[in-house]
């Protein structure tokens, strides 16, 4: 990745070069259009730009969008990667006429630009910025740090058990081994087993109703109507249960340097929070609360549609560096930045930016 | 009671209640709606033929699956409640409009090939599904059914 190529820029059409002291400021407006809008399914132009910046991989980075003739309607970023496809990266609706409103995504190193879509009265309007135009130099130690954050590699999920235990031994091996058996063994969604208990009435209601006597070889009226009312009422309910809760995993590893062989044993903590579930594995109580030590990794899974979501200062405390995958979706409800996909999200967290 | 028809129905829907418990087992697949409803579709049809169902008894055990539909959405599909429901209205309308166009085209149990366009169809179906509101999917496979049982009994009492 070239140094710097996240790194905000000047105005459309007139791109000035930046030291690295102008780099460091964080209050540039940024507008850069790669791609005429226009040549995009037919959308107009969107007369706005993004301050904020530089934007980051390995971030949650914050901007600010502002448009002179308003905001207002549905309010999409999508991140572009090198090979052409778009991902989700914030979703926002306005439901009234803003001058400003602020964004928050999630990149990595694979996001090569960002594409703004606002789509309310009329045709939906796309600004788009090309992040490998940006200039200057990166901050100071951030090669080191996507060096180190390429090595974590967020761990494959096979077959979670439904019954993960309440300690965990870790064995003394290296951090990604760890976080592929704790992803396999400790992170489990949850599953309300009442509605397998419906479905399995439902089907015997069924199968009774199969056997009853026939006359001429039809059914009675009660025979249609068992399974068809068993059918009937217990979908409602299977709806309203079985839907998994959202849930956040979190497990601390102990020790501060992540490239040495773990050990101990992680002890599980369940707190129901107003809007989630919090299912932490750490070390011990202290570990739990501890947030202050440099360098420290935790692994986190995410189970949250879009529209559920997890408060961003539950996964991510402000300054963390982490590596998610897939990229979470980033909305902005009633004020409070949320983070959710449509699948299991997982990845990294380093609790502070290390040396 | 008849034994044989008890059994044969618990042999129908088993394999659904285990496939449930697996799924349940790993509820965040992320399945597409389509997928769902064409691969549920496709076993309730195939269940029929192999039942010797024909009629309103193929479409009872269409009904039969709706709880496990309902169930498919929420955990492999993960949609919250809501969008259950409608998910699950939508597979229903859709079945019940395949099943009536199939009995005007090929009235009784059927074929395996006969079998085979269902499926395919439903799997139409079910992109389409996707493709379009839930409102606008229901009102066309709602006009889907009224125009096939219309066409039924004009033939029927021609």
């Amino acid at each position: 990745m070239r140094a710097g190529s996240f790194a905000s820029t000047g105005r459309a059409g007139c791109r000035p070069a930046l030291s690295a002291a102008a780099i460091a400021r964080r209050a540039l407006p940024i507008l850069a259009l790669a791609i005429p809008p226009a040549a995009i399914r037919g959308a107009e132009p969107l007369q706005a730009r993004l301050d904020g910046g530089p934007f980051l991989p390995y971030r949650i980075n914050r901007a600010s969008l502002a448009a002179d003739e308003g905001l207002l309607g549905d309010l999409e970023l999508d991140g572009r990667r090198w090979d052409g496809t778009a991902i989700p990266l914030f979703r926002a609706q306005l439901g009234a006429q803003m001058g400003r409103t602020e964004i928050a995504f999630y990149l990595d190193e694979e996001v090569r630009g960002l594409e703004v879509r606002l789509a309310g009265v009329g045709e939906p309007r796309v600004l788009q910025l090309d992040l490998t135009r940006a200039e200057g130099r990166e901050p100071p130690g951030e090669t080191k740090l996507r060096a180190r954050m390429r090595a974590l590699d967020p761990p494959l999920r096979f077959a979670p058990s439904a019954r993960p235990p309440a300690r965990f031994a870790l064995e003394g091996s290296d951090l990604g081994s760890a976080g592929v058996r704790v992803a396999a063994i400790l992170f489990g969604v949850p599953i309300s087993r009442t509605p397998l208990i419906f479905l399995g009435l439902s089907s015997l209601a069924a199968a009774l109703a199969a056997a009853l006597p026939r006359s001429g070889g039809r059914r009675s009226a009660l025979a249609v109507i068992l399974p068809l009312a068993a059918a009937l009422a217990v979908t409602p309910l299977v709806a309203l249960l079985a839907p998994p809760p959202p849930t956040l995993f979190r497990a601390a590893f102990p020790g501060h340097d992540p490239s040495a062989p773990v050990s101990g044993v992680l002890e599980r903590r369940i707190e129901e929070r107003t809007d989630h579930t919090l299912i932490s594995y750490a070390a011990s109580q202290a570990e739990a609360g501890a947030l202050a030590q440099r360098g420290r990794v935790e692994l986190v899974g995410l189970s949250a549609l879009p529209e559920q979501g997890i408060p961003l200062e539950e996964v991510a405390a402000p300054g963390s560096i982490l590596r998610l995958f897939p990229a979470p979706v980033v909305t902005n409800r009633d004020g409070q930045l949320r983070l959710g996909g449509r699948g299991f999200i997982l990845g990294w967290v380093v609790r502070h930016e290390p040396d | 009671m008849n034994r044989i028809r008890l059994l044969s129905r618990l042999l129908f829907l088993a394999p659904l209640l285990a496939l449930a418990a697996y799924v349940g087992l790993a509820p965040d697949a992320g399945l597409p709606r389509w997928a769902i409803f064409t691969v549920l579709a496709a076993y309730a049809r195939l269940g029929a033929l192999a039942l010797g169902a024909a009629g309103s008894e193929k479409a009872l055990l269409f009904a039969e699956t709706l709880p496990f539909l309902a169930y498919a959405h929420a955990v492999a599909g993960r949609e919250p409640g809501a969008t259950v429901t409608l998910s699950s209205a939508e597979g229903a309308a859709a079945a019940a409009a395949l099943l009536s166009v199939e009995a005007l085209v090929e009235p009784g149990m059927g074929t395996f090939t006969g079998c085979l366009v269902f499926v395919a169809f439903a799997a139409g179906a079910g992109v389409v599904m996707g493709s379009i509101s839930p409102a606008a999917f229901l009102a066309a496979a709602l006009l889907v059914l009224a125009g096939s049982r219309y066409a039924a009994l004009r033939r029927s009492h021609p």
